[in-house]
């Protein structure tokens, strides 16, 4: 009698065995119960061949056009916003390492100008009357200084004379082929 | 996700055909679909989960659709037999495809709601708990919609196979 109860009870979980909703213990109550009851034998195996009907019919003749397949595609490309021409040449690695190199050539040039700024030496200092006589104006180098200064194979940095004594400005030219610039 | 893209393409176009029951509009809101996936693919974590997320973009955006333009009588109209797609050349008249299309049109016949979650459910495989995720309702609604298809499409098909036999003449008055 129970056992009759049991199998009346598992049929009532025929819906939710159907719409795979049922527990993994209960799934397995219910697949037992197959092999007694033909009722809910039968609901299965019409299920299932009703689920490979329209899986097949859905597969063959519900195909989207080629042409929505292209769209989609053109439509993802052009979603992605391209980063700039001449980042994109440059791998993530190479970036950085330019970004060091413009770094290092400021405080370069920050040393180079504090190098040239004219200074007493310390000799004429200690050697220096008591008696204070006119200071001579300190000599300032007139020619220009155009150094090429190379600081690896990607950047080169060329120092340019603005007319201030004091300051060097350099300039960094990335060394990337002209012809990734083309493009 | 782009690698996904064909993979996932004719499953979303086949729910969207379920819900909007018209190959063009299903097209457009295919494309929707992927667009939009495109845009927020940030949010998805689970990559093996892709293709339920893709499915509630869908059913959201068809949902929004429908709220503005309420094209509810688009909902009950099967789809159109005469798309050029579906008209049987002389090969493809085979008693297979002819019984693909009928299966087909039986599915179409189904309203709207019972036709996405049945297909959702037997050709998909999803469980009534992702089911009732990608349409916004409870699980209880997918299950008594499971119910309800299976019972009207054995109606159907029991109806199928009487006029069938009524037109080839195995059925008699006298029985």
């Amino acid at each position: 009698m129970n056992e009759l109860t049991d199998d009346f009870v598992l049929c009532d979980s025929l819906d939710d065995y159907l719409a795979g909703d049922l527990p993994a213990e209960r799934r397995l109550e219910f697949d037992q119960h197959l092999a007694t009851c033909e009722a809910c034998r039968l609901a299965v195996n019409e299920w299932q061949t009703l689920c490979l009907a329209l899986e097949t019919a859905t597969g063959e003749l519900e195909n989207p056009s080629p042409s929505l397949l292209e769209r989609l595609q053109a439509g993802a490309a052009v979603s992605t916003p391209p980063a700039h021409p001449d980042l994109q040449k440059w791998p993530d690695s190479q970036k950085w390492r330019v970004s060091a190199l413009v770094l290092a050539s400021l405080v370069a040039a920050l040393l180079f100008a504090s190098i040239l700024q004219p200074r007493p030496p310390h000799q004429e200092l200690a050697n220096a009357p008591q008696t204070r006589p006119e200071l001579s104006k300190p000599t300032v180098a007139k020619t220009p200084v155009r150094a090429k200064v190379e600081f690896s194979d990607d950047v080169i940095g060329v120092p340019i004379d603005i007319g201030e004594p004091n300051v060097t400005v350099v300039w960094l030219y990335p060394t990337v082929p002209a012809a990734s610039h083309a493009n | 996700m782009r690698e996904g893209l064909a993979e996932h393409l004719p499953h979303v176009y086949r729910l969207a055909l379920r819900l909007t029951g018209d190959r063009h509009r299903a097209e457009d809101l295919t494309q929707e679909t992927f667009l939009r996936a495109w845009k927020s693919r940030s949010q998805l974590k689970d990559t093996r989960a892709e293709r339920v997320w893709l499915f509630h973009i869908a059913a959201n955006i068809w949902k929004d659709e429908l709220r503005q333009s309420r094209v509810r009588s688009a909902l009950r109209s099967p789809l159109p037999e005469d798309a050029p797609d579906r008209k049987p050349t002389p090969e493809q008249c085979s008693e297979l495809r002819e019984s693909l299309e009928r299966t087909l049109s039986l599915l179409n016949s189904l309203p709207v709601q019972q036709r996405t979650v049945l297909y959702l459910v037997a050709v998909e495989g999803l469980s009534a708990g992702e089911v009732g995720n990608v349409l916004g309702i409870n699980t209880n609604a997918v299950k008594v919609n499971l119910s309800l298809a299976r019972k009207r499409l054995r109606e159907q098909t029991e109806k199928t196979a009487i006029n069938s036999d009524l037109r080839w003449g195995t059925t008699t008055r006298d029985e």
